[in-house]
C-alpha cells in the first residue's frame, strides 16, 4: 500500500475543526519572521511508491499581500518556549499568546494534504523549545520520519535545529531533511546577552553549527544549511553584521545568511522599542548578494560603509562602483568583473553581454536593455560608441 | 535551439508552421538580441508559454474526490494542459491526474505498469460533478486559508508587488476567491480591508482567526 492509500481525512466532519484552524494559524504566525522560502534541492527521486519530488528553484504557490513568496508550510511545532528572547512573542517573558502544539501524526497529515492539493512545495519546521529542547526536537524529527517513512513523502523539508540540542538529533535531522538551519540571530556573545539572556551564543548556537558542518562530511545536505540574523535587534553596527555573515559563509559553510529587520511586537519585553526600517534589512540583502553571488571580496566591500560602520541609505552597489571604477565602462571591451561592478548589471546580463559581443558589437542603450541591463541605473556608468552620460560628479571633468 | 524552447514554441496558440522551421535554424544566442521581427516573435512566443507553464504549475490546486484521482482546474491560453498533467503525474506516481477547463481536459498517469496520456474534449466541470468533487476538498482550502493569512505581515504590505506576482487571471486556479460564509471573507475584501485598516504596524487578526 502506498502512502496515499493510508491517508485518511483530517477530521471526521466537513467543517474543519476550529481548534485546528486556530492552531495552524497561531503556529504559522509564530514562524513568519523566518525568512527562507527556498525549495531548491539537489536530491533526486525515483521509483513509484512515493508522494512528491523536489522541484526547480523559484516556485511560489502563492504570494502574501506583502508580496512575499509562500512555497512551504512554514510553521512552528510548538509556540511554547522556556527561553526568554526579548523580541519573541513565544518567549517565557512575553504575554498574551495562546500556547499550541502539533502532534507528529497531525502535522504529517496536514503537510500531505496541502502538498497533494498543490498548496505547498514542502515543509519548513521550526519551533519554540517547549519544556525541553531534546524532547521537542525528537517530536519534530518524529513528524518528518512519519512523512518520509510511513507516507513516502519526497517533497522538500527544511528542519530547524533547536538551540542546545544534542548531536544525535542533529545527525538524524540531517539524514531526513533537504536543509537544516540554526539562527545565530546576532553577531556575538555580548549582543546575544542584550536580546536573549537565556541563550548561550557559543554553546547553544555556534557549537551546534560546528556539529552541522562536521556532520556534512558524512551526511551532505542536498540544500545545505543556513542561518538568520536580526538586523538592529541589539546595538550592533552594519559592519559587524556583514563581518559575521562573511564568517558564516567562510568558516561555517552556510549556503545562505538571511536577514530580518527587528520588529517590535506587542506583549514582548521589547514592545516599546522602535522597529528597524525595512530599508536597512534590504541593504544587507544587497550587500550579501554582492559578496555571495557577484563574488566581491570582504575587502572590496568595506568601502561601502560609512566611517561609523553603517550602510548609507543608497544602494551599496552605487558606492562600490564609485570605489572600484576609474571611469565609465565600455560594454564592448570591459571584463566580466568590471561589468558586474556597474549598478544595474548582474551576472546574467554581464554573461549575455560577453556572449553577444563575441558575435557583434553592442551599439545602443536599447540593446543593453534587451540583454537585461537596468538601464536607468547603469547608463551613467557606461561608455558606448565614445558617448557617455556626463552628469556623474565622481567622473570629474 | 534547445529542445525545451522548441517544445514551448509548439504549444503557443498562435503557432504557424513557419515558426518551427525558423526556430530550428537559429540558436539561443540569436534570441538574446533578435535581428528581425520574426525572431523577436519567436522569442516572445517561447517566453509567453514558459511563463504561463511556470505560473500554472504553482497555482493549480487539486481535489482528491476518490483515492488516487487528483483533479485540478486550469484554463491556459496555450496548449499546455497535457504538460501540466504530466508534471504532476511524475510528482504523484500511481495517481491519475486530471487537468483542464470547460473546453477540454488532459489525463496523465505514471505507474509501474506504464504511462497513460489522454486528451478529452468536454468540460472538466461535468467530470468533477460525476466524481463528486466539491465536498470535503474544502478541508484543504480552509486549512490553507488559515495558514496563508497567518503569513502576512502588515508592516511589509506591498500590494503592488502582490498583484504583479499573482496576476488576476490566475486567481481562479489559485483558489483565493474565498467564499463569503460567516467568519470568512473574499480575497478582495481582505485586500480592501487591509488597505483601509493597516495604517501602521498593528497586527490585525483576520477572517478565520
Ligand atoms: S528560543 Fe527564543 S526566539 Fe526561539 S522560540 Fe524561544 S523565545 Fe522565541
Amino acid at each position: 500500500m502506498n502512502g496515499a492509500d493510508k491517508l485518511g481525512h483530517l477530521s471526521s466532519s466537513t467543517a474543519l475543526d476550529v481548534e485546528l484552524q486556530a492552531k495552524v494559524s497561531a503556529l504559522g504566525r509564530g514562524s513568519r519572521h523566518d525568512v527562507c522560502a527556498s525549495t531548491s534541492s539537489s536530491r533526486s527521486v525515483s521509483g513509484f511508491r512515493r508522494i512528491g519530488a523536489v522541484s526547480f528553484p523559484g516556485v511560489c504557490q502563492a504570494f502574501t499581500p506583502d508580496g512575499r513568496c509562500v512555497s512551504l508550510f512554514k510553521t512552528l511545532y510548538t509556540n511554547a518556549c522556556t527561553h526568554s528572547c526579548y523580541y519573541c512573542p513565544n518567549g517565557a517573558m512575553s504575554r498574551g499568546c495562546g500556547k499550541y502544539s502539533f502532534t507528529p501524526e497531525e502535522l504529517a497529515k496536514i503537510v500531505l494534504k496541502l502538498y497533494k492539493e498543490n498548496y505547498i512545495e514542502g515543509l519548513f519546521l521550526s519551533s519554540g523549545v517547549g519544556r525541553d529542547e531534546e524532547r521537542t526536537m525528537e517530536e519534530m524529527i518524529e513528524a518528518v520520519e512519519l512523512l518520509r517513512g510511513k507516507y513516502g513523502f519526497e517533497g522538500y523539508v527544511h528542519l530547524k535545529i533547536l538551540p542546545g540540542v544534542g548531536r544525535d538529533h542533529i545527525r538524524r535531522a540531517m539524514e531526513l531533511a533537504d536543509r537544516v538551519s540554526i539562527n545565530i540571530e546576532t553577531v556575538s556573545s555580548s549582543t546575544m546577552g542584550e536580546i536573549s539572556p537565556s541563550k548561550d551564543y557559543l554553546t547553544d548556537i555556534l557549537r551546534r553549527q560546528s556539529f552541522i558542518r562536521e556532520e556534512m562530511r558524512r551526511t551532505p545536505l542536498p540544500a545545505g544549511h543556513t542561518t538568520q540574523m536580526i538586523v538592529g535587534g541589539a546595538e550592533e553596527r552594519d559592519l559587524d553584521i556583514f563581518r559575521r555573515a562573511v564568517y558564516e559563509y567562510r568558516k561555517m559553510g552556510v549556503r545562505r545568511v538571511y536577514y530580518s529587520a527587528f520588529t517590535s511586537i506587542e506583549g514582548t519585553p521589547f514592545e516599546g522599542r522602535e522597529s528597524v526600517p525595512l530599508q536597512r534589512e534590504k541593504r544587507h540583502y544587497q550587500l550579501d548578494w554582492l559578496h555571495r553571488v557577484y563574488g566581491f571580496s570582504e575587502k572590496e566591500l568595506f568601502c561601502v560603509f560609512d566611517d561609523e560602520g553603517y550602510l548609507p541609505a543608497e544602494d551599496p552597489k552605487k558606492r562600490l562602483a564609485e570605489c572600484l571604477l576609474d571611469g565609465p565602462v565600455d560594454p564592448n571591451t570591459a571584463s566580466f568583473k568590471e561589468l558586474l561592478t556597474v549598478p544595474g548589471i548582474g551576472p546574467v546580463s554581464a554573461g549575455r553581454i560577453i556572449r553577444i559581443r563575441k558575435r557583434r558589437r553592442i551599439e545602443s542603450p536599447e540593446e543593453l536593455s534587451e540583454l537585461g541591463v537596468a538601464l536607468k541605473r547603469a547608463w551613467p556608468y557606461l561608455l558606448l560608441r565614445g558617448w557617455r552620460q556626463s552628469t556623474l560628479r565622481w567622473w570629474g571633468s | 535551439m534547445r529542445e525545451s524552447s522548441i517544445n514551448y514554441l509548439k504549444r503557443h496558440r498562435d503557432l504557424r508552421q513557419a515558426d518551427i522551421l525558423l526556430a530550428r535554424g537559429i540558436s539561443e544566442d540569436d534570441l538574446l538580441l533578435p535581428e528581425n521581427e520574426k525572431v523577436r516573435r519567436i522569442r516572445r512566443m517561447i517566453r509567453e508559454v514558459g511563463t504561463e507553464y511556470h505560473y500554472l504549475k504553482s497555482f493549480i490546486r487539486f481535489e482528491e474526490p476518490r483515492r488516487g484521482i487528483l483533479v485540478g482546474y486550469a484554463s491556459p491560453k496555450h496548449r499546455i494542459k497535457q504538460m501540466l498533467a504530466d508534471h504532476f503525474a511524475h510528482r504523484f506516481p500511481g495517481n491519475l491526474i486530471v487537468v483542464g477547463d470547460e473546453r477540454s481536459f488532459c489525463l496523465s498517469l505514471l505507474s509501474e505498469r506504464g504511462r497513460l496520456r489522454v486528451e478529452v474534449k468536454g468540460s472538466i466541470k461535468v467530470l468533477r460533478r460525476e466524481l463528486g468533487c466539491g465536498g470535503r476538498e474544502d478541508e484543504g482550502s480552509v486549512l490553507w486559508e488559515s495558514y496563508y493569512f497567518s503569513q502576512y505581515e502588515p508592516r511589509r504590505r506591498n500590494l503592488g508587488m502582490f498583484k504583479r506576482r499573482m496576476p488576476e487571471r490566475y486567481r481562479r486556479e489559485v483558489k483565493l476567491k474565498l467564499k463569503s460564509t460567516p467568519g470568512n471573507v473574499t480575497l478582495d475584501d481582505f485586500l480592501k480591508n487591509k488597505e483601509e485598516e493597516c495604517s501602521g504596524d498593528k497586527d490585525i487578526s483576520y477572517g478565520l482567526l
